[in-house]
């Protein structure tokens, strides 16, 4: 892998009261390449949505608080610079997309006017040059009739078209990584299909690295290089994509893909993990799914897996991955 | 998602007055003036062991007589202790100030429920005469009803009723209609329970926060009304007291005495801050979404 | 076997504004359901796919009669659905019962799990507390929750549990017909399958037929016996399960089920992109509603509607190109279970 572009080292998120905080997200720990794209999977409450929040530092202070790490982009450490260096790097050079395209739009404005408002705050530009700007990348990201769609307003478009609106914005000043949190969750299938589709178009003509979160394994397959699996803050599992998939090595993973309906479990039973995830407050010091894995051990109640190595590019968080492939 | 949202929501973990106790507690500007409310409910309903005079008693020896130990608030120009006809004007102020409100909260309400849940023609003709009503003014429709009516208590009370109903009934008819679409009223339905038990069950426990808000806001406003109406002659007539017709009289003889005029006012202007501000308290609990915080 | 227990003939809804205005401006009522006939055996289940605004929650709602149609006949266990009497349709709901998408909204959240799931029973005539309670306790152990749960708020459950509280309510009564809108899609994927498992199991207890409304076609092909495609509120295909997902006739079926992100590496190549957004239900294409969007579309399209015809074995397909074909089903592990 060549120099990663945003390296994510031991962060750990905090929430509430000094001495009385839970640690909602601990010691999580990735890095993105140029033109890469990593998935973050994780059910509701797994931290995935947080993690993106903190490169961002756009997380709610207080209550929230950064206890530990570094977020390098580039490698300079964004948790060091002053807060008012932010707003020039997210947009600049971290952009963020969100599940909701609706909401994300301010809807009394244009279409055409947001997107050039958005180029505005990076680049210096006049409104001609804004303008030719605005068109080609609403072009880009696939919006036919550009010029007369510059003038419509968010109500006019739909879902999808929203959503290209939103990457049209987010890409506008070329960022070096593109944060997608759940971008298609709230699209059709079809719609959904488009979206991929151009987000992997984007990627190969800009080198954009991509952080895409999702719940959706099958949207992680579908456009992931490499994926992190979350589960209760932590990051229990890392690695390239087809290993992931043909061969997971942390039982939670594997619970995962083993509860989707596919054509192998097709007529079967699904299989289901045991048990709930634990509130914050109740994860113990040892591993946060001993309760619910199948293949605990005692040394599992009390001490916290590290990550083994199963090859050079897989590692995962589990006493249970047998010493020889480790 | 976060840390935070897994708190469990806040909406009545405790009972209401529990709530309602708590919340007046943290404000002591609401305790000062709950406390207001209390005293003249109660110098209201004690008015016969209270009053120090007969408020319609008169007396040629005594007109238009400053305070004095005798008479706190002075006499008017018949000779009356102004204090005790304030006394026995806040019984019939806040008895018509209260009573009608509630009427007209179950009226309306009843009606707007009506309305909002089986909708056609019920829901046309009751919107309609809502829309009518609720075109004229509370003040002139007031005038109307009470010119035709009369205006002896149970007319008072009728008059404020008509003149408020619509008001309630407007906002049980929304919040109806909302509740109509909730996915649990659905359900209900979909389970075969009739339309009588899902008002009851489901509609009604779910509207009466907000109905209960409007219907504290509205009392003050009741008071004032009728205030207005008596002042106007139309409301409760003399020789018995009200706020109101004590201002009226006084207005007639304000070079006598200017002390009926100034003690009606006051005491109008109190209690109707006092219902105000206990209202704000009572709809901060039950309706957390227009707090200000 | 087989026993017809609900069919569905041209049933229709049109949304209209109660008052036009306006003469001028253009209709604007919504023809949600257009058409739409099918068949449902007893014990099994029938899913009903397609996208937001397809109309296929309006298609279940209108089943039940928790909408009235606009057109069209339902006939359930040999009752006009239609023509029932407010009362006797609310006799008839201990018989076809919904649960919901929503696990938060659709539970009352004032009321403890013990009145939720007693309101039922209440409605048709068990009011004897110690009764109900029993009951409560054997529902409650049906769907995986503790006795204990009885006394609790909603807010106290997760989303899983909050669905289980939902199913309970739904079989309280012993119904021989659920519609399910949707009923995992706000739920994380571990707690799908264990939903998904549970709903499977009831079936089987209580021979219960399902109309299973999703968009998730993985789930569909999981717990489906067969399938309806709907696009902008028609049926496109219909068919056994295995038929339609192995040898779909429709291209929109095709496209829909290409698009659908696989974990499988090897099934991403042969993906179909559509290009463009659904129409808008007021504005429904003349002819073919998906000839805007499909690949094949020709003028007729634009011209005639087409029927659904027969293709294979119980499989039909409204499209003017779709052949009749010999069923191709791919060699499975395990044996396909067909209606």
């Amino acid at each position: 892998m060549t120099e990663p572009v945003l390296k994510v080292d031991n962060l750990s998120i905090e929430f509430g009261p000094e001495g009385g905080a839970l640690r909602v997200i601990n010691d999580v720990s990735f890095s993105v390449g140029a033109g890469e794209c990593l998935g973050i999977v994780g059910e509701s409450g797994s931290g995935k949505s947080m993690t993106s929040l903190a490169i961002m530092r756009l997380i709610p202070s207080p209550p929230g608080r950064i206890a530990t790490g570094r977020v390098e982009l580039e490698g300079r450490n964004l948790l060091d610079l002053p807060m008012s260096q932010m707003p020039a790097i997210r947009g600049n050079d971290i952009a963020m997309i969100f599940q909701e395209p609706m909401s994300s739009l301010n809807p009394v404005m244009t279409i055409g006017d947001q997107i050039s408002e958005a180029i505005m705050l990076h680049e210096p530009m006049n409104a001609q040059q804004r303008y030719k700007r605005t068109l080609e990348m609403l072009t880009l990201v696939g919006i036919p009739d550009p010029e007369k769609r510059f003038k419509s307003y968010p109500h006019e478009f739909s879902g999808g078209m929203r959503q290209r609106v939103m990457i049209a914005m987010a890409l506008s000043c070329n960022p070096k990584v593109l944060i997608a949190d759940e971008p298609t969750t709230a699209l059709d299938v079809t719609i959904q299909a488009q979206v991929l589709e151009l987000m992997r178009d984007l990627r190969t003509k800009f080198q954009t690295s991509i952080v895409l979160i999702s719940h959706d394994l099958g949207v992680i397959a579908d456009i992931a290089d490499r994926v992190l699996v979350m589960y209760c803050g932590r990051v229990v599992e890392i690695a390239n994509v087809d290993e992931i998939f043909a061969d997971p090595a942390h039982p939670y993973t594997e619970g995962l893909l083993r509860s989707i309906p596919s054509e192998t479990n097709e007529g079967q039973r699904l299989y289901q993990i045991p048990g709930t995830v634990p509130a914050v407050a109740d994860r113990g010091t040892g591993c946060t799914f001993y309760d619910r894995c199948p293949k605990r051990m005692d040394i599992c109640k009390n001490e916290l897996p590290p990550h083994f190595k199963v090859s050079e590019t897989h590692s995962a968080a589990c006493f249970a991955i047998p010493e020889a492939s480790r | 998602m976060s840390a935070v949202a897994e708190k469990p929501a806040r909406m009545d973990d405790n009972g209401l007055i529990v709530q309602l106790w708590a919340a007046i507690r943290r404000e002591p500007i609401t305790q000062f003036f709950l406390f207001i409310l209390i005293i003249i409910m109660v110098v209201a309903a004690f008015a016969d062991f209270i009053a120090p005079y007969n408020p319609v008693q008169q007396s040629l020896l005594r007109l238009n007589q400053m305070p004095s130990a005798d008479h706190w608030l002075g006499t008017d120009h018949y000779g009356r202790d102004v204090l005790s006809r304030i006394i026995y004007g806040a019984r019939n102020s806040l008895l018509i100030g209260i009573i009608s409100p509630i009427i007209a909260a179950v009226v309306g309400t009843f009606l707007g429920v009506v309305a909002g849940y089986f909708g056609g023609w019920a829901d046309r003709l009751i919107s309609r005469v809502v829309d009518l009503l609720l075109a004229f003014p509370a003040l002139l429709l007031g005038i109307l009803v009470a010119a035709a009516l009369g205006s002896g208590f149970w007319d008072m009370v009728a008059v404020l009723t008509v003149a408020f109903a619509p008001q309630f009934a407007r906002i049980a008819r929304a919040s109806t209609l909302a509740m109509r679409s909730e996915p649990f009223v659905e359900a209900a339905v979909s389970c075969g329970v009739g339309p009588l038990r899902i008002i009851a069950r489901h509609i009604l426990p779910n509207i009466s926060g907000s109905i209960v808000v409007v219907l504290t806001l509205w009392i003050a406003t009741a008071i004032r009304l009728e205030a207005t109406l008596s002042f106007l002659g139309l409301g409760t007539q003399a020789p018995n007291p009200s706020w109101g017709n004590i201002i009226r009289d006084g207005l007639n003889n304000i070079f006598g005495s200017s002390w009926p005029i100034i003690a009606a006012g006051a005491a109008i202007t109190l209690t109707v801050l006092a219902f105000n501000m206990v209202g704000d308290a009572v709809r901060d609990v039950l309706d957390p979404e227009t707090r200000d915080d | 076997m087989t026993e017809k227990l609900l069919e569905v003939r041209n049933l229709s809804k049109i949304f209209a504004p109660r008052f036009r205005i306006n003469p001028l401006k253009k209709d604007s009522s919504v023809r949600a359901v257009d058409n739409v006939s099918f068949d449902i055996d007893r014990g099994e289940t029938l899913a009903l796919v397609g996208e937001s605004g397809c109309g296929k929650s309006t298609t279940g709602r209108l089943v039940l009669r928790l909408l009235d149609a606009s057109e069209g006949q339902v006939t359930f266990d040999g009752q006009n659905v239609n023509a029932l009497s407010s009362s006797e349709l609310r006799k008839l709901r201990s018989q076809m019962q919904i649960v919901f998408q929503d696990p938060f909204g659709s539970l009352s959240p004032r009321r403890t799990v013990e009145q939720i799931i007693a309101e039922p029973m209440a409605a048709f005539g068990i009011t004897r507390r110690a009764e109900q309670r029993e009951r409560i306790t054997t529902l409650l152990q049906q769907v995986g929750l503790s006795p204990d749960d009885m006394r609790k708020y909603p807010r106290q459950f997760s989303g899983g549990q909050r669905q289980r509280i939902g199913i309970a309510r739904a079989i309280a009564l012993g119904p021989s017909f659920v519609v399910a809108d949707e009923p995992v899609s706000a739920l994380d994927v571990s707690v799908q399958a264990q939903i998904v498992n549970l709903m499977q199991d009831i079936q089987k207890q209580h021979r219960m037929a399902y109309l299973f409304i999703s968009h998730d076609l993985a789930i569909v092909r999981h717990i489906a016996d067969r399938v309806a495609v709907m696009y902008l509120g028609r049926i496109i295909e219909i068919g056994p399960k295995a038929t339609v997902f192995s040898a779909p006739q429709h291209p929109y079926t095709q496209a829909l089920l290409s698009a659908a992100p696989a974990i499988d590496p090897k099934k991403r190549a042969r993906r179909i992109v559509l290009t463009g957004d659904v129409p808008s239900p007021s504005a429904i294409p003349s002819g073919c509603s998906f000839r805007t969007r499909c690949p094949l579309a020709q003028p007729i399209c634009a011209q005639e509607q087409p029927p659904l015809k027969t293709v294979a074995a119980g499989q039909l397909t409204a499209c003017h190109f779709a052949e009749p074909h010999p069923i191709k089903i791919q060699s499975s592990p395990t044996p396909l279970t067909t209606a």
